[in-house]
């Protein structure tokens, strides 16, 4: 795991501060690159990604930064742009479903550790999603099938990992 | 003479006056720099970012819409780095519009939509926007659409320069929405229907109404015409297709059309519009064909010409007839027929005003509607904002200039808000207090004395002024007001015009204006006069006013047959009773009108009409100004002119058709003397005054309104406006309830709305309704009459 804040979330919380505080509308690209940069990180953030994002985001900040009215408006577009280029590496890691700093809910992924599970069961009561598959120990049955997590079915709502007395399941980014 | 800037732009060098913006001399140039935001009239934002250009030595790239000229300037409109820059500019303008060109009605007029082809934009490069807001779909005449809005705010700018002002920013940072104060619909929010923002909107984000799926802009067919609907006579485009007109513009682009002139031509397009003649047969009127109706009108009208001689067959001519056409009528009864009488609404229009506006101002000395811009000091006498529309745009760029504007009205409407002196007079006493304005100038000798000389040549002013002080008459306004107003008017260093209603003032309120600006200098170019009615001019040039006794009105006519073109006397004439039964009473009655109108169905053969939109033709306004015009649509009947033509033909007359404007001028006539008025006194019997208002969303001839549609946006139409207190005191407010309007003569059931605009005591009917007519006789304008609340209810009729 990275060390410090994600850098996506950062970026996102300055701009809607921007939008809520600063934004006027009364000159377009600033309006419109606010609202389309937010789309952006919401979907890097959302692992909605679909590639591109950050060099459009990029494309955004020098085009706003070219054209935007007042220094509210660049400002914050040289902020995003800065961050960009120091972390860029983080926002690339969001557009591969990754968030190094492993605070993007959306984009952690559920394991179970084998060595540590105990088949309790737990886990598949509790999870809303129907995301844990596996069977508990029974005594007469040989082999039974090790719980593990489906991704695409769970929704990263933790209550498994609180739910589960050995600290068998792990969340991380992936 | 502005001095000249030379630049450079494009390597091309450009010559222009200073303080011209660079996207302006770019224009002038022929280069075109793309832009959304700035509209030619309007003051420039610089929200789209679009025009931006490098200029030599600036670092960022510059908005030309709002950088003014610099001596040898270098500027580039179209290098690639811009073009990049605008790309990613409508790119991101797309993210937040619909894009459904394939039914949009803006579509190939749409200004992002040309743009987005011309800098070849991405649809895809950002998300794109659903259609997140519902159309307003509950507002007359106009359609709103936010969802395809580009927040460039032209709209905005322009309802703030000519409209009402209800348009702003609504919300703010990424919700910011156009809309009006809490979202009301249009009309509660006081819109005044002008359709500016239609025009000035670069998507279709605004649209007119009657305009969807008339056609796009590729099948319209542009047509310059002149609108007709007041005095004032606006040159319009009429965009038409097949013969229909989808959609009006001003002239130029920033231009300025009122409710009337945008949306009030849909009348010529009605399916109850009469299209073949109809002939009474045992008593009910049939449809017959052209060569049966002109036979037997002809017949008709030559025999009672020849049976009885002189003065046996009058006419009676509309003021929406052009100027030829009235002069082919007046020769073709005085010269055809024998007849000694032509009549037009002239008669109670203001005809002795109108007198004494040609005689001291001639055919080209009135202000014009620059004038009224650029004043110093605006004096505007009555309701004629209401009456002629146009003038409140003038009027609030002249405030803008910091004009003094005087309002001589007992109205509190807008532009009594915006009075800087108001004058509350009550109503009837204009002309005194005008009186006291013009004794206090001379007094304190802030006058031309050569002027005052020529306008009173046998009296002196010294016997005007004595005049004046000897009837101390009470306006209801204070002595310092008035004080004030004579100072600015007396200013002989500032520009000031007077602004009044030849058909509204009462004659000595009109006369009194006139010597005013008379003795202050300022005639020619300080008076406009307006008018509801339109072509009060041409009426007055052909001499299309009756004299003497004979007409409808006199005890001792000799009139048997009437040919009525193009008015309807029993709604629009003073006594409508007394026109009605006299018609009625006619040997032989001819209408010929665009419906079947209350007069048409007393009418023994009815004539379908054209209007001067159809034929071309001209108008003079009450200002002098001639507009002439050529045909915009076809004509859905036989032209007017034509058929005028015909029936001299069968007459065995010479008909001769006047063709140009300057050859209307027929027999004019010279000065009228100002019909006396009784002074209004206080009247215990008949406590309320009766006025009559205009209002600016009806034509002067009812019918045309309503079947134009105008009268959805018109709360008072037909109805009776009261002060709130006094409706409050009778019973009848605040909803509203039926009341009885008694004079000593006539009576009237009418509905009351309460108007706050109106000071207590004070009652008004639409002017030249049927329903003020009823009870106000020839040249009245203060009528006293008595109200009392009806007991029976549903009696809306008279």
């Amino acid at each position: 795991m990275a060390e410090g804040r994600c850098a996506v979330q950062q970026v996102l919380e300055d701009l809607q501060n921007f939008a809520t505080e600063k934004l006027c509308a009364r000159c377009l690209p600033c309006l419109l690159a606010t609202q389309n940069a937010r789309a952006l990180l919401e979907r890097l953030r959302d692992g909605k990604a679909i590639g591109g994002e950050v060099h459009l985001l990029r494309e955004i900040c020098r085009r706003v930064l070219q054209t935007a009215r007042c220094k509210y408006g660049r400002g914050i577009f040289d902020t995003l742009i800065s961050l960009l280029e120091k972390r860029e590496r983080d926002f690339l890691a969001h557009e591969q479903a990754r968030c190094p700093a492993g605070a993007c809910v959306a984009l952690l992924q559920y394991h179970i550790r084998p060595d540590k599970c105990t088949l309790c069961d737990r886990c598949r009561q509790v999870c809303p999603a129907g995301a844990v598959k596996g069977e508990p120990v029974a005594p007469y049955r040989a082999a039974c099938r090790p719980y593990e997590i489906v991704s695409v079915k769970c929704n990263r709502c933790g209550l498994c990992v609180a739910a589960c007395e050995e600290k068998a399941i792990i969340a991380a980014s992936a | 003479m502005k001095r000249q800037v030379t630049l450079v732009i494009d390597d091309r060098e450009v010559a222009v006056p200073e303080n011209t913006t660079v996207l302006e001399a770019a224009e002038r140039a022929g280069i075109h720099i793309p832009h959304l935001c700035h509209c030619p009239g309007l003051e420039s934002t610089g929200a789209c970012r679009l025009c931006l250009v490098e200029i030599e030595g600036s670092t960022r790239p510059v908005v030309s819409c709002r950088c003014t000229v610099r001596p040898g300037m270098q500027v580039r409109t179209q290098t690639e780095a811009l073009r990049a820059i605008r790309r990613f500019v409508v790119e991101l303008l797309l993210s937040r519009h619909p894009g459904d060109c394939l039914t949009c009605e803006k579509s190939g007029e749409c200004l992002l939509q040309r743009y987005a082809y011309e800098l070849g934009a991405n649809r895809e490069t950002f998300p794109r926007r659903d259609h997140d807001h519902a159309a307003e779909n509950d507002d007359p005449f106009i359609v709103r659409d936010p969802s395809l809005c580009i927040l460039c705010g032209r709209c905005v700018r322009v309802c703030q320069k000519y409209g009402a002002g209800v348009l702003d920013y609504a919300r703010r940072g990424l919700e910011t929405v156009v809309g009006t104060p809490f979202g009301k619909p249009l009309a509660a929010a006081g819109c005044d229907f002008c359709g500016s923002c239609v025009e000035t909107c670069p998507t279709g984000a605004l649209l007119e109404r009657p305009r969807r799926g008339q056609g796009r802009v590729w099948e319209l067919e542009e047509k310059a015409g002149v609108c007709t609907h007041c005095g004032l006579g606006c040159r319009v485009y009429l965009d038409t297709k097949n013969g229909r007109i989808v959609r009006t513009r001003a002239s130029a682009m920033g231009g300025y059309l009122c409710a009337r002139g945008r949306f009030g031509w849909s009348y010529l397009h009605s399916p109850e519009r009469l299209t073949r003649p109809l002939v009474r047969k045992d008593d009910r009127l049939v449809p017959a064909g052209w060569d049966e109706a002109l036979a037997l009108t002809a017949g008709r009208l030559g025999e009672i010409a020849r049976t009885y001689g002189r003065g046996a067959v009058g006419g009676i001519v509309g003021a929406m007839v052009s100027s030829e056409v009235v002069a082919s009528f007046c020769r073709f009864i005085r010269d055809g027929l024998q007849g000694d009488y032509v009549d037009s609404i002239l008669q109670f229009a203001g005809l002795p005003v109108l007198g004494e506006v040609v005689r001291l101002l001639g055919s080209d000395g009135c202000a014009t509607l620059e004038d009224i811009a650029e004043a110093g000091v605006l004096l505007v006498i009555g309701d004629v904002v209401d009456r002629v529309p146009g003038l409140w745009p003038r009027i609030k760029e002249a405030l803008r200039r910091g004009a003094t504007l005087i309002v001589l009205d007992f109205r509190q409407n807008r532009v009594a808000r915006a009075a800087n002196i108001w004058l509350r007079c009550r109503p009837g006493t204009e002309a005194a207090l005008l009186g006291q304005i013009l004794a206090w100038i001379v007094r304190e000798s802030r006058c031309n004395r050569q002027a005052l000389a020529c306008t009173f040549p046998d009296a002196g002013f010294e016997q005007v002024l004595r005049a004046v002080e000897a009837e101390r008459v009470d306006t209801g306004v204070r002595e310092d007001a008035i004080r004030e107003a004579a100072a600015a008017l007396g200013d002989p260093l500032a520009k000031a015009v007077i602004v009044f209603a030849v058909d509204g003032a009462a004659p000595e309120a009109g006369q009194a204006a006139l010597y005013l600006a008379s003795a202050t200098g300022r005639v020619p170019g300080g008076v406009f006069p307006g008018a509801i009615v339109p072509n009060l001019r041409g009426l007055f040039q052909a001499g299309a006013f009756a004299a003497g006794d004979n007409g409808i009105y006199g005890n001792e006519s000799t009139l048997r047959a009437l040919y009525v073109l193009g008015e309807d006397p029993v709604t629009t004439f003073p006594h409508t009773e007394r026109v009605r039964a006299r018609l009625a009473g006619l040997d032989f009655l001819v209408v010929q009108d665009l419906f079947l109108t209350p007069t048409a169905a007393l009418a023994d053969v009815v004539l379908p009409a054209t209007v001067p939109v159809e034929t071309g033709g001209s108008i003079v306004g009450a200002d002098g100004t001639i507009r002439e015009f050529e045909p915009a649509v076809p004509p859905s009947a036989i032209p007017t002119a034509e058929v005028l033509a015909r029936l001299a033909g069968r007459l065995g007359v010479a008909a001769r058709n006047t063709t140009c404007a300057r050859c209307a001028v027929g027999r004019s006539q010279g000065r009228q003397p100002a019909a006396a008025q009784a002074p209004v006194a206080e009247n215990t019997v008949y406590p309320f005054l009766l006025v009559p208002s205009a209002s600016p969303y009806r034509i002067y001839r009812d019918i045309l309104s309503e079947k134009a549609g105008l009268h959805v946006v018109d709360p008072y139409l037909g109805h009776l406006r009261m002060a709130p207190g006094d409706a409050a005191a009778l019973g009848v407010a605040p909803a509203g309830g039926t009341v009885t309007v008694r004079t000593p003569s006539a009576e009237l059931q009418v509905r009351v709305v309460p108007d706050d605009t109106l000071p207590a005591g004070v009652v008004s009917l639409p002017a030249f309704s049927r329903q003020y007519n009823t009870l106000a006789g020839p040249g009245q304008t203060a009528v006293p009459v008595a109200v009392t609340v009806d007991t029976r209810e549903g009696g809306d009729s008279a």
